[in-house]
């Protein structure tokens, strides 16, 4: 039996989890107990077992996390009894007794590995309007609305509010919500949301009318055998081409242009760093690139650290900045001389290794001329090429394609998927463009007002927040109910967004020629066809309340406040 | 190199010409004027060391030229003492011109063909050491056009020193005044001593001694102005 931790004060009092093993606390999504508040950090604080009690550590959070009044410096030993703040939640250190969410299930023998509270049903507790007050469990659908007839949830008096607004869904673990149409529309988090339905994740807020609900949603208790010995392989933060980011902070003055981020990526990962302008993404790789010293937190870059080992970081790293810093004087032969003389690659290796990245970067037949004649997309080349000479193992892209024309941004795109799949090198890119992260990067970052607000393969996030819908414009004369009910076998019908059949598609259903031919078959004819997929600038305005296109604003590199 | 070279030149010739007359006034301490002034001559083209050196790091800064350097083995120290050697290249080369064309047009050297080495010497110590300054104002501003301010001020400051005129020979008593607590007499007497008096210890030491206080303070606060100016990005 392990140690447990109550909420003694703030929302959710009562709720007791179990410190069985380490338990993130936060506001963000990964976090295994969730505070939705806005003085808490995305990635707060760890609790973890620590001989007979607990142990908790401060991840480098804004406003600090408060044992019996005093702030955590670092890390703190934890006694029954302790009361621990964080933003506006007390929790309450209870002594060795078996919590509710402390269970064993299964055949003996089997052990509870991961324990968090007990599921619940996904709620609504609404907080403002003629309900305000009430809590609605959403265990299927529930239409809010102001028709008596057809609303499961009714917000009658509220004259902006449609008769049949809104649909609440259950949705795996969590639950969606879809504008049903509605004349004044469907808030998350202050953004409207768009006609097809949208994941929502615990804490959100969802504005209907005059009403503002909160969204309550557990996370599932998990049960699992005792995973199988791993193969023995090097800590990530060892192994050659990995980076690894705890809790790092860069503070200047009273502004903290990054605030407590996390991220690890793999060795031969193509890491997407996505975020608007001043969202911290540049400062970020400054201090991961050893050119900044980090305000707080650790940083390891293929297992040197950033700020104690800065020489090996360097030696380890290909760098193209924002700015393709070239001497307009020099011709691109003179510039490998530069660069190689700079990086010390020994007299004999220099004549062939700058012939081959000058060719592989295309760049041979202007290879003479002075780089100040050259075009953007020449110049991030021989940019490319110069943070390659050394042979890194791992390259920072720091929006290598801004201003690019789109022939010059697919040539780049191309020579980074090769250098990651041929030569194994680890690419951390930062970029503001969607379709980047989308196309080249395994996995996407996205950041936002220093914070780390997502995180996942392009594919999951996109998926998480909602699936595909396919929006079907019938011939004239043509029964709609008829299209409705072929529809329908591909997913649950939805609102349409212009005057036709929407079906919001079930998962695994990819080919759009399944639903043509099955239309085809009954002998309906269409006249449109329009399929709609939830973007990463979705995600990004669910996650953030704000869009990413056309988003954000201030120098990203200009931190100061 | 117009600005070290060419423009001091065209100075000593204006100078020369039009200062001529003042070795007529009792007491001057040589017959030719070409003599006296080449001195200052020396020093407004080392003076310059600090547009060069300055404008360099700082257009360096402007396009992250210097974030490449710095993402090399190379370390910010090394990085502005390289920046000083060029300048050190160009005053050397201005000093070998300024010498050269001064001579030619009579100038007469009392402490001889070693005097024209340390002439050198103490026009390079002049070179780095505004050269340093420079490489202090690129530092803090991170502008070009802010350092090729510096050139303006110096050149002021140069004209209201013992450049033209004997400190013991100016009548004006403010004049006097600036010119006795402006360092850059002292620049401009160490290497005019050289030239009229021979081997004058207490004014090379002066000299000296100021140039190698400037280059001090200045590379010292140029290296904390880059550490600061680089955690800034």
């Amino acid at each position: 039996m392990s140690n447990s931790v109550a909420i003694v004060s703030g929302a959710e009092v009562g709720r007791e989890f179990t410190v069985g093993e380490v338990l993130l606390v936060g506001r963000g999504p990964d976090a295994d107990v969730v505070i939705s508040e806005s003085d808490v950090s995305a990635r707060h604080a760890e609790l973890s077992p620590n001989g007979d009690g607990i142990a908790i550590v401060d991840l480098g959070s804004t406003n600090g996390t408060f044992v019996n009044g005093e702030r955590v410096v670092k890390t703190r030993q934890l006694g029954v009894g302790d009361r621990i703040q964080i933003g506006g939640t007390v929790l309450e250190v209870r002594s060795n007794t078996p919590a509710a969410s402390d269970v064993k299930l299964g055949p003996p023998g089997l052990e509870v590995t991961r324990v968090r509270q007990i599921p619940t049903v996904p709620t609504l507790r609404f907080d403002s309007g003629p309900l305000a007050g009430t809590t609605v469990p959403v265990g299927s659908q529930v239409v809010v609305g102001r028709d008596p007839a057809t609303a499961d949830v009714l917000l009658e008096g509220d004259t902006d509010v449609s008769r049949r607004h809104a649909v609440f869904s259950p949705a795996g673990e969590g639950m969606t919500v879809q504008d049903l149409g509605s004349t004044n529309g469907t808030f998350v988090n202050g953004r409207r949301i768009p006609a097809y339905a949208v994941a929502l994740a615990n804490g959100n807020q969802v504005q209907i009318g005059d009403s503002v609900i909160e969204v309550m949603i557990s996370a599932p208790l998990v049960v699992a055998p005792p995973a199988a010995p791993a193969p023995a392989q090097a800590p990530p933060s060892q192994a050659p081409n990995s980076i690894e980011v705890i809790g790092l902070v860069k503070q200047f003055g009273t502004h903290r242009a990054v605030d407590g981020i996390n991220l690890h990526v793999d060795p031969a990962e193509i890491y997407g760093f996505l975020g608007p302008n001043g969202a911290g993404k540049s400062t970020t790789v400054h201090m991961l690139t050893t050119l900044l010293p980090p305000s707080g937190g650790t940083a390891r870059i293929a297992g040197f650290d950033v700020a104690k080992q800065g020489a090996r970081v360097r030696a380890t790293i290909g760098v193209a900045l924002q700015a393709a810093a070239l001497d307009a004087q020099l011709n691109s032969w003179e510039h490998m001389d530069l660069q190689m003389s700079l990086q010390g690659v020994p007299k004999s290796e220099r004549s062939k290794r700058k012939t081959e990245l000058i060719e592989r970067v295309g760049l041979t037949y202007a290879a003479d001329r002075r780089v100040g004649g050259y075009s953007g997309g020449m110049k991030r080349r021989l940019d490319l090429a110069l943070a390659l000479v050394h042979r890194p193992r791992v390259l920072f892209l720091d929006e290598p394609t801004t201003g690019l024309d789109p022939q010059s941004r697919t040539a780049l795109w191309e020579e980074v998927a090769r250098l990651v799949k041929e030569e194994g090198m680890t690419v951390f890119l930062t970029t503001q463009y969607l379709e980047e992260a989308d196309v080249l990067a395994d996995r996407v970052g996205i950041i936002d007002k220093g914070e780390i607000v997502a995180e996942d393969t392009p594919a999951r996030l996109k998926a998480e927040i909602g699936r595909p819908t396919l929006e079907v414009d019938p011939a004239e004369g043509e029964d709609w109910s008829a299209v409705g009910s072929v529809l329908e076998r591909f997913g649950e019908l939805a609102s349409a967004q212009h005057q036709g059949v929407a079906v919001r598609l079930r998962p695994g259903v990819e080919g759009l020629a399944d639903v043509i031919r099955a239309l085809d078959a009954a002998g309906l004819r269409v006249a449109n066809v329009e399929l709609h997929t939830p973007t990463l600038d979705d995600v990004f305005l669910i996650k953030t309340g704000h869009s990413l296109e056309g988003g954000g604003g201030g120098s990203d590199a200009n931190a100061e406040a | 190199m117009i600005p070290s070279i060419i423009f001091p030149l065209f100075m000593l010739a204006i100078l020369a010409c039009a200062g001529a007359q003042a070795t007529k006034v009792p007491g001057f301490p040589t017959k030719s004027y070409i003599t006296f002034v080449i001195g200052s001559t020396l020093i407004q083209g080392a003076v310059n060391g600090t547009t060069v050196a300055g404008q360099l790091l700082a257009g360096d800064l402007e396009t992250g030229f210097v974030n490449r350097i710095l993402l090399t083995p190379v370390r910010q120290w090394v990085l502005l003492f390289a920046q000083l050697a060029g300048v050190a290249m160009v005053g050397l080369i201005g000093s070998i011109v300024f010498i050269g064309v001064g001579l030619i047009f009579g100038v007469h050297v009392k402490a001889g063909a070693g005097g024209v080495l340390a002439l050198i010497g103490v026009t390079l110590l002049v070179v780095i050491a505004f050269g340093a300054i420079g490489l202090l104002g690129a530092a803090l501003t991170g502008s070009a056009a802010q350092v090729q301010a510096l050139f303006a001020l110096f050149l002021g400051l140069l004209f209201m020193s013992s450049m033209l005129m004997p400190r013991n020979l100016i009548t004006q008593d403010w004049f006097k005044t600036i010119a006795t607590y402006n360092p850059l007499s002292y620049l401009v007497e160490a290497n005019r001593s050289l030239l009229i008096s021979g081997w004058d210890a207490q004014a090379l030491a002066l000299g000296c001694g100021f140039a190698i206080l400037f280059f001090v303070v200045a590379m010292t606060g140029a290296v904390f102005a880059m550490r600061r100016r680089m955690e800034r990005i």
